[in-house]
């Protein structure tokens, strides 16, 4: 697949990016004849789709981020925004939050706590001698991951069918929110995420070098992981306890977009949040209409469509799966 | 001297048969709703195994747990000898063939209708010796429903939204949608056609019900301003989910409940 000119590249993504939030407003299972278009009720469906396409674009291009930097700072192409435990520690949050608190409005919030804790741990446990290497990050990851979902699965298998359902409901996730204050929250924070990965862009490419080479070019390898580390974090662990977890994207669309513009992270970051706001706004619009009134998990589409398409771009541009 | 020992035999086996007289059968009931029947057909002294989250009757949490309706316990159903089994939903082809082999008589109870509920209590009667109380309660079941519709004859049917779960939001026909039909509503989710799906919120917009009933927990409280239900306040969250989603003999309870509120 040939490379295309980086900055046709973006503005291209962006046009497209632009039309999909249009269609994702205006596309939807209910419609609304056009004399009803003064109606209260015309305004809270508008309403709730905004909410949840701004959602839907910051989920993506969070998550696409997440993976940029993490691939980077790993140096691993299977690196992806729940590698270091996040989905798991906000999974148990919320499972425990639906089960022990059930407070409306809690779970959330101790999802998103869950997830924290969870990155805290995993980074104290992979800090060896002041340094973090990336194979005792991917390993303190693993490990963690591993104990959670075995605590996961011991509060499952412990509470009432009706709590069960709930749980797996909760996990499957869902991009619908009903209040403008998520939103701004998820907003804010991918936005100043991806301001923060942006800005450190040249350091992600020395980085992605080795540390060794990093450290030659005078960069400060530790801060910038631990910096790197803290605005990913974030920006998953509000993803995942709003959105649930959403398969594939983080690992995928990093992929892609290297194919099309290349290593660089200066162009690589910006082609990633833009690529992944593109593909899970597809998935979300198929994935509340297709089945009509009922609606598809989006992960289940993320990866049904995803994974071939993935396929298909790494088969034709014939080079190793990773550079 | 013959004699003497024939009639301690038959003495010996009258005992016996006494000493078994309140263990017709030995019942493994892997499903709540399927023990709450076996407790109003009285053969609650048969039960020897329930599922854990069989809570219903009182006497239900006395008995043998033996894991949950998806992951029974093989092990102590072994133990348990039992000679029937009911389930809920159909066990896995390995184990079903398993407990065959156990001798036990597996009978899955899972009405998709309140009047296919009542036929299965009805068949399970004739098969554990029980028509009178079953056909009992089948037909008090139906004679009530009758009444309910014959009051319900020219009013208007309210349009009516279940929530199962908020977020995602979740929603169910099947057995509940009847339930909501013969209570006298209109199940606006008739087309999600199964015991749970996820439905989209702005169709909940578009369809308008008048009424919506909450099962259990609910994390957020987020219905749109324009539903007729939040304009009028009617959104019902105090049903209890056991009495509201079971088929089981409580299912009348469900309805009547749900007629008053729909007509109120």
């Amino acid at each position: 697949m040939n490379r295309v000119k980086p900055i046709k590249f973006l503005i291209m993504m962006s046009l497209c990016l632009a039309g999909l939030i249009l269609a994702s407003v205006f596309i939807g299972p209910a419609r609304i004849p056009m004399n009803d278009i003064f109606e209260e009720r015309f305004f809270d469906i508008l309403k709730l789709r905004i909410l949840r396409t701004i959602l839907a674009v910051a989920a993506g291009a969070g998550l696409s981020l997440s993976g940029v930097a993490l691939q980077a700072i790993l140096r691993n192409p299977l690196a992806e925004p729940y590698i270091l435990g996040v989905s798991s520690g906000a999974g148990l949050g919320a499972v425990m939050g639906l089960l022990l608190l059930p407070i409306s409005g809690a779970v959330s919030v101790i999802a998103f706590i869950g997830g924290l804790i969870t990155i805290m741990v995993v980074y104290l446990l992979a800090r060896v001698d002041k340094r973090i290497l990336p194979e005792n990050l991917i390993i303190a990851g693993i490990l963690v991951n591993a104990l959670f979902s075995g605590l996961l699965m011991f509060f499952v298998s412990n509470s009432s069918s009706a709590k069960i359902h709930s749980v797996i409901w909760w996990l499957l996730g869902n991009l619908q929110v009903y209040s403008p204050g998520q939103v701004l929250i998820a907003g804010a924070v991918v936005s100043a995420g991806s301001f923060v990965v942006f800005i450190l862009s040249k350091e992600l490419n020395a980085i992605s070098l080795g540390e060794e080479e990093a450290l030659h070019l005078g960069v400060d390898i530790e801060k910038i992981k631990a910096a790197l580390i803290l605005a990913v974090t974030l920006i998953t662990s509000v993803i995942v306890s709003m959105c649930g977890i959403i398969g594939f994207v983080g690992l995928m669309v990093p992929h892609i977009a290297r194919r099309l513009v290349g290593p660089d992270h200066r162009i690589l970051v910006p082609a990633s949040i833009l690529t992944g706001g593109v593909f899970i706004l597809s998935c979300d619009i198929f994935a509340r209409t297709i089945m009509a009134p009922r609606e598809l998990p989006v992960g289940v589409i993320t990866t049904l469509l995803g994974v071939p398409f993935f396929i298909y771009v790494l088969k034709k541009s014939g080079k190793a799966y990773f550079k | 001297m013959k004699k003497i020992v024939t009639y301690v035999f038959i003495y010996v086996l009258f005992a016996a048969s006494a000493c078994f007289a309140g263990e017709e059968y030995r019942i493994v009931s892997l499903a709540p709703n399927a023990t709450e029947i076996l407790f109003s057909l009285d053969l609650g002294d048969s039960i020897v195994g329930v599922d854990e989250y069989s809570n219903f009757p009182e006497e239900a949490r006395e008995i043998q747990k033996v894991g949950s309706f998806d992951k029974p316990n093989m092990e102590m159903i072994t133990l348990l000898r039992p000679d029937i089994i009911l389930v809920n939903t159909d066990l896995e082809k390995d184990k079903a063939d398993y407990l065959g082999r156990l001798g036990a008589r597996v009978i899955k109870i899972s009405p998709k209708s309140v009047e296919g509920l009542c036929r299965d209590i009805e068949s399970l009667g004739s098969v554990l010796g029980r028509e009178t109380e079953a056909g009992f309660l089948a037909q008090d079941m139906r004679q009530r429903i009758r009444r309910i519709s014959e009051d319900n004859g020219g009013k208007t049917r309210p349009k009516v939204f279940l929530q199962l779960f908020d977020d995602p939001l979740v929603t169910g026909s099947s057995f509940m949608g009847d339930i909501i039909d013969l209570a006298g509503g209109d199940n606006i989710a008739r087309d999600v056609k199964d015991d749970a799906g996820i439905f989209s919120m702005e169709m909940l917009i578009d369809r308008n019900p008048d009424i919506i009933l909450v099962m259990g927990f609910s994390d957020k409280a987020g219905f749109p301003g324009s539903i007729n239900a939040v304009r009028n306040n009617r959104i019902y969250k105090d049903l209890n989910p056991d009495v509201f989603l079971r088929p089981g003999p409580r299912t009348i309870e469900a309805i009547e409940r749900l007629d008053r509120i729909f007509h109120e």
